[in-house]
């Protein structure tokens, strides 16, 4: 699967840091900002249908019982909660009074510190494009998607360092291969959807 | 060794010892093996060593082409006034370099914002150098001679 990948990554920094994300997804011209419906643009599609009499939820091979007019709050919930188990809150958009992220809305999630065990698994999945040894800081933006009976998510990797005493700067997204970090959320999103569907 | 020529080996010396002192913090490691600096802070630390020696370096090296005042000074205030300007200046350095050091020895503060600390320190404390190095080298040099006699250059 193609996942569209864009690199830029103490509380100040985080903010310039977020800051800095924001500026950079409002200029920036990437698939995940057009408008294209490729099934290629979209990190996770799991589909869904809703529950009828009679019939089981192994009825439809892959796809998860959802109740009707739910589907918004287990879609934006599965995120949010995908996005927890990172140590990451959504900071755009400003969710709704349910406190859902509203449908087909671009995200952006603030950012956390890679970890050591993390850094050094994703050094050995991609020793070609290794990490040099830095403080790493992760931003997670992305947009879902509900229509066609499916739970459709976008998803992009932005990778930021740090010296110990120094200012963080992003990362060029030549240096690394983000779609290592847009799975881990993806399959974490994928497992949230069916905790989530089978509530 | 004129008078000039010594107080601008302080001032040159003091700017290659901060860029040493900066450079080497590239070459050091956390315990956990991270490196205390990235080569994409060299930006913002030979902007913020630029902000902090140029003024001072500036007018010394622009006063070598153009002698911004006229007359004669004092011999004898030329003598006094250069023992000030060495101590001075001196002072002004090492506190400068001292500030410039401190990630060596403590790692609580980001190096931005040590040299931001550093920048506002040295601005603040420019008054102690800067008639010195107006006097000095804005004007006609006196070459003073270690049992303390004057010359005009």
């Amino acid at each position: 699967m193609k996942i569209n990948l864009m690199c830029r990554g103490t509380l100040n920094q985080s903010i310039a840091l977020v800051g800095f994300a924001i500026l950079t997804t409002a200029c920036s011209n990437s698939p995940l900002h057009n408008s294209t419906e490729n099934a290629s643009d979209w990190a996770v599609i799991q589909p869904y249908h809703h529950p009828i009499a009679g019939m089981g939820s192994s009825t439809f091979f892959g796809s998860i019982t959802v109740p009707e007019n739910q589907e918004r709050i287990v879609a934006s919930r599965a995120l949010i909660l995908a996005l927890q188990n990172f140590m990451l809150s959504v900071v755009k958009p400003k969710l709704d009074a349910d406190g859902n992220i509203p449908v087909k809305s671009e995200w952006l999630s603030d950012s956390a510190p890679l970890g050591l065990a993390m850094l050094s698994s994703y050094n050995n999945t991609y020793p070609d494009l290794k990490l040099a040894p830095a403080q790493y800081q992760l931003v997670y933006e992305g947009q879902y998607d509900l229509t066609d009976g499916k739970f459709r998510y976008k998803i992009a990797a932005r990778l930021f360092q740090r010296g110990a005493i120094g200012n963080i700067t992003p990362v060029r997204d030549d240096r690394y291969a983000g779609q290592f970090f847009v799975q881990r959320l993806a399959t974490e999103i994928s497992q949230q959807l069916h905790n989530e569907a089978g509530k | 060794m004129s008078t000039r020529t010594q107080l601008i080996s302080i001032w040159l010396t003091s700017f290659g010892l901060a860029v040493l002192i900066c450079e080497t913090l590239f070459l050091r490691t956390t315990s956990d093996g991270i490196p205390f600096l990235l080569s994409d802070d060299r930006l913002i630390i030979y902007k913020s060593l630029a902000i902090i020696y140029g003024p001072n370096l500036g007018a010394i090296i622009a006063a070598v082409y153009t002698k911004p005042f006229s007359g004669d000074p004092d011999t004898r205030l030329a003598i006094v006034g250069f023992r000030v300007a060495v101590v001075v200046t001196l002072f002004y350095n090492f506190l400068l370099l001292y500030l410039v050091s401190l990630p060596h020895w403590s790692q609580s503060d980001s190096v931005e914002v040590v040299l931001e600390r550093a920048k506002t320190i040295g601005v603040s404390l420019a008054f102690l150098v800067a008639p010195i190095n107006a006097y000095f080298f804005g004007v006609k040099a006196k070459e003073i001679s270690p049992i303390g006699s004057a010359n005009t250059r």
